[in-house]
């Protein structure tokens, strides 16, 4: 990046021209995002969730059959050219499940990062910035909290607030705000020390206004990984939370119930499993590969 | 010496280095070539991005991934690094060729106890058994003069002072007894006096291994010190070598003389003398340029240098230059010639910051750290007053409390007649007009905001300028009182230089009009040429203005330059206060001598240095007495250790902390510069 120094004298030309200087920081923006498009780990990455993303947004013009549609004389039927991924145990064809699964576990996972994002952000600054008692006993809570099994913490809550996707989206953003704030609140931790937040507070800023306005902008590359990573544990989590029986019911085509309900049938009717699965663990791949690619665009 | 041509060491032939970054390639060295010969230090100086580190990694050939030599050979006895096979090199470092970076304390394992660290290379390359390995590494302790090198080989390497593990640092490279010896830097993170004692080491082993030595610095006045020939680089271009003395005397490249002259020397004074600085910027990395790479900032450039690229032209048979007019060079008027020093504001006598007993501790009970132990501190309305001091000292701790960032545990700060001394209960009016500048502008502008955005929200706050177009025209205003220009409000830091960078923060700290604005090591960061700018503002704008300057730094000719009065602190005390000139001659407190004798000049005649004894103590458990007494060069006896000394009032208002009289004190001070002198004269 080329800089500009000026002389002490005025009107010693030095450095480069205006329209230059303006363009930076542009130029700088541009270049995350040619870094971005020649990292290969996040365009494999980035190709495998778009498959997913079209699924979600378009089956019901993709799926060949209608993924609700019972057929009762094609039950359990093995992968073939009319059913590219074979049939389930009510005869549905298991490839437009497949495709339209897409739509629910992309639904609830972004949502359910999003209010992670959400409150881990809000909590990771205010106990990084203020420290003291605060931050004392949020550390402790979250270490007492990840003490406890996650998933069993998720099951209790679910079994008692009723299961729907609400609920779902709910579990897991709460369970993610303190491992989001964890994250936070370290890289808050390193800004805070830095002189700027010094100089702000010399000019008399507020707390708040320091938190958002200054060092909330310049910890964005760690969230975003952080959130990126979460969306994959988060898909990971819906799956699971479905599987268990306490997240979407059935008919619904979600890929975790899918799995669950092909658990009867594995020895009979493989296909019924593995292609969900398969696209369940493409998408969490897909994902985190994302993730890693932002993650060493930013590091360069 | 006569036979170094022939018979050098090393020989750097063409050396040429780009970076790729990008898919570009930067070039960075551009057909360097110097010798460097048997026993011979050569000394390579620039400032940052010159490509000096590069030029030392090659020799070693560590460069980083992303390098790529474009040409050239270095040439070491008869076979060439850059070529050499894997297994090769891998002997040869270490056993022929050493390196000590600039920061012992990350090039030091830290899990390892130091003596064990020595002992591997000895095991490694010359397959000694343990137990001898170890005797060896103890044996080269006390060789590079650490005491007790027995304990100090079984500590670890946290457990030592910078200065001890730079020790360290020489030990392990010399255990071979190496042909050539690179130091990077090797005392730029240590403090001065500290600083004067690695320079000792290396002199001493100069003397005692006939190892060759590529000395690479930012400082000429450490080269000055160190080495016999001197090589100046200047964006990849090797543009004047020489020896040393003959060099920094009569430089024959302009920008050779330009940055010599951007040094603010011991003596010059802001009343009196505007310091030099060069114009322009240096060429961003990988630029093509035609002809000479400093025509467009030299004063005596000509067509033909934009043009045609010039060579080595001899001055006489060890001293060449790179430019077509040598011969002119002596000639260049000082750029600041004719340029009016902005008239003084009067020294007001009313006071505008009165620190009384100001007491920082951190922790609680026997553990507490006494950073700040008790000072007072007053600056009067118009003032300059310098603060010096090693770290660990307590100036930043001090500073710190008086610009209300962190509040003090005991005392008072009075500042404008307002009670300022909790930091938090400021009102705007006490805020706008105290500010501080820092010492690393990358760190204190934030990156995210734009250049405009972070001066329009200070004047905003401080100066309370509320409606858009009112602030439009103060932020005109301010960017033209720092000499930026408009165009560089619209970027992020990040697109701008140190300096401008520097400049910006200066300009923050004055949106207010304050009446006192604290400096601290606001120019440390920076290179010479561009501290010398900035210096020159900051003088500018203090006159101009009118304002009081806390000036914190750790460069006594910076201090000298602009402080009208000088407080020396050591382990959270003053220790001597005065006006500047006062304090800089004897009578002063051993511990300022001892500082003012730690300065590497320019100046040829050697001055007999002022060693102190041992490391600073612990400011958690600070010795009893004066707390100098554990390293006074003039410890009188066990006064110095049961009773606290008394201020002694010496002549022109300055006061030091010591048992000895000012009469008594002047007497050894200037008996000892003579007998120095006496010493000194028959060598020049």
């Amino acid at each position: 990046m080329s800089t500009v120094e000026q002389s002490d004298l005025a009107g010693i030309p030095g450095g480069t021209a205006p329209e230059d200087v303006a363009s930076l920081r542009r130029a700088r923006r541009a270049e995350l995002v040619r870094g971005l498009l020649h990292s290969k780990t996040f365009m494999i990455g980035a190709a495998m969730v778009a498959v997913w993303v079209i699924s979600a947004l378009f089956w019901r013009w993709i799926t060949p059959y209608n993924p609700q549609a019972v057929d009762p004389i094609n039950t359990l039927k093995a992968p073939s050219s009319a059913h590219w991924f074979g049939t389930d145990n009510l005869g549905r064809d298991v490839f437009s499940r497949v495709i339209a699964g897409a739509a629910p576990v992309l639904t609830v996972a972004p949502l359910a990062t999003a209010l992670g994002l959400l409150g881990g952000i809000t909590l990771g600054l205010l106990t990084g910035y203020y420290r003291g008692w605060v931050d004392d006993v949020f550390s402790r809570l979250v270490d007492a909290l990840l003490t406890f099994p996650l998933i069993i913490l998720a099951v209790l809550v679910l079994a008692s607030l009723g299961r729907s996707p609400r609920n779902v989206i709910l579990v897991i953003g709460i369970i993610f705000t303190p491992l989001i704030a964890r994250t936070v609140r370290s890289a808050v931790l390193i800004e805070r020390e830095r002189e700027y937040v010094a100089a702000a507070q010399l000019r008399g800023e507020r707390g708040p206004r320091i938190m958002v306005f200054e060092i909330l902008p310049n910890i964005t590359g760690p969230i975003t990984v952080e959130g990126t990573i979460r969306l994959g544990y988060a898909i990971f989590a819906a799956a699971t939370l479905a599987f268990l029986g306490l997240g979407i019911q059935d008919p619904s085509p979600d890929w975790g119930l899918q799995v669950a309900n092909a658990r009867a049938y594995v020895q009979i009717a493989w296909w019924m499993a593995i292609f969900p699965a398969l696209a369940l663990s493409t998408l969490v791949v897909g994902v985190h590969l994302i993730a890693d690619g932002i993650r060493r665009v930013l590091e360069e | 010496m006569s036979a170094v041509a022939e018979q050098a060491a090393v020989r750097i032939q063409g050396l040429t280095v780009s970076y790729r970054r990008r898919r570009k390639l930067l070039r960075v060295l551009n057909d360097v070539s110097f010798e460097i010969g048997h026993g011979e230090a050569y000394g390579l100086v620039g400032e940052s991005g010159c490509g000096k580190t590069t030029a030392a990694m090659a020799l070693m050939r560590y460069l980083p991934d992303n390098a790529v030599v474009d040409g050239g050979r270095i040439m070491f006895g008869d076979e060439d690094v850059l070529t050499a096979s894997d297994s090769t090199l891998r002997k040869w470092r270490g056993e022929r060729m050493a390196m000590v970076y600039q920061d012992p304390g990350s090039a030091l394992n830290p899990s390892i106890k130091v003596g064990e660290q020595i002992a591997e290379v000895y095991r490694f390359h010359k397959h000694l058994g343990k137990s001898d390995a170890l005797a060896a590494a103890i044996e080269m302790l006390s060789t590079v003069q650490i005491s007790a090198p027995d304990r100090v080989a079984r500590r670890y390497p946290h457990e030592l002072s910078g200065g001890q593990q730079q020790r360290v640092m020489f030990a392990m490279a010399l255990a071979t007894d190496p042909d050539l010896l690179v130091l990077d830097e090797p005392t730029t993170g240590l403090d001065a006096t500290v600083e004067a004692e690695v320079l000792d080491l290396v002199e001493q082993l100069r003397a005692q291994f006939n190892t060759s030595i590529l000395f690479v610095s930012h400082n000429l006045g450490i080269v000055a010190r160190v080495c016999e020939r001197v090589g100046v680089l200047y964006a990849g271009r090797l543009i004047e070598q020489g020896p040393a003395q003959e060099l920094f005397q009569s430089p024959r490249h302009p920008y050779t003389l330009a940055l010599l002259r951007c040094m603010p020397r011991l003596g010059m004074r802001k009343d009196t003398d505007r310091l030099d600085s060069i114009a322009g910027s240096l060429p961003p990395l990988g630029a093509e340029i035609a002809g000479c790479v400093y025509a467009d900032r030299c004063p005596i450039a000509r067509d033909r240098c934009r043009n045609e690229p010039p060579q080595i032209e001899p001055v006489n048979e060890r001293h060449g230059a790179r430019c077509f007019y040598h011969e002119q060079v002596p000639g260049i008027p000082p750029q600041a010639q004719g340029i009016e020093q902005v008239p003084a504001a009067a020294v007001e006598q009313e006071a505008l910051l009165e620190v009384e007993q100001l007491v920082k501790a951190y922790g609680s009970g026997t553990n507490a750290l006494l950073a700040v132990a008790g000072v007072d501190v007053h600056v009067a309305r118009g003032e300059v007053l310098g603060l010096v001091g090693e770290s660990g000292s307590g100036k930043t701790s001090l500073a710190k409390c008086i610009v209300g960032l962190i509040d003090p545990t005991e005392g008072t700060i009075e500042f404008e007649h307002m009670n300022v001394t909790k930091g938090r209960s400021r009102g705007r009016e006490a805020r706008r007009r105290l500010q501080m500048v820092f010492q690393n502008p990358d760190n204190a502008l934030n990156p995210s905001h734009t250049v405009g955005s972070i001066l329009r929200r200070s004047l905003q706050l401080l100066a309370g300028v509320r409606s858009k177009r009112q602030q439009d025209a103060e932020l005109e205003a301010l960017t033209r009182s720092v000499r930026l220009e408009p165009r560089h409000l619209d970027v992020r830091p990040s697109s701008l230089s140190g300096g401008l960078k520097q400049r910006v923060a200066i300009a923050r700290s004055f949106a207010g009009k304050p009446s006192m604005v604290l400096c601290d090591e606001p120019t440390s960061a920076l290179d010479v040429s561009v501290q010398a700018a900035i210096l020159n503002l900051l003088v500018d704008l203090q006159r101009r203005e009118g304002v009081s300057y806390v000036f914190i730094s750790h460069d006594l000719a910076v201090v000298r330059y602009v402080a009208d009065r000088i407080a020396v602190m050591y382990l959270g005390q003053i220790v001597d206060v005065g006006p500047s000139e006062a304090v800089f001659s004897a009578p002063h407190h051993p511990y300022t001598e001892a500082l003012l004798s730690a300065i590497p000049t320019l100046d040829i005649e050697a001055k007999a240095r002022i060693k102190l004894r041992g490391t600073l103590p612990s400011p958690s458990d600070p010795p009893s007495g004066c707390r100098f007494h554990t390293r006074c060069p003039r410890y009188l006896g066990d006064i110095c250790k049961t009773e606290e000394p008394p201020w002694q009032e010496s002549t022109g208002g300055q006061t030091y902390r010591c048992h000895i009289a000012p009469v008594e004190l002047q007497r050894l001070q200037t008996q000892d510069a003579d007998a120095a002198d006496a010493a000194g004269d028959p060598v020049g």
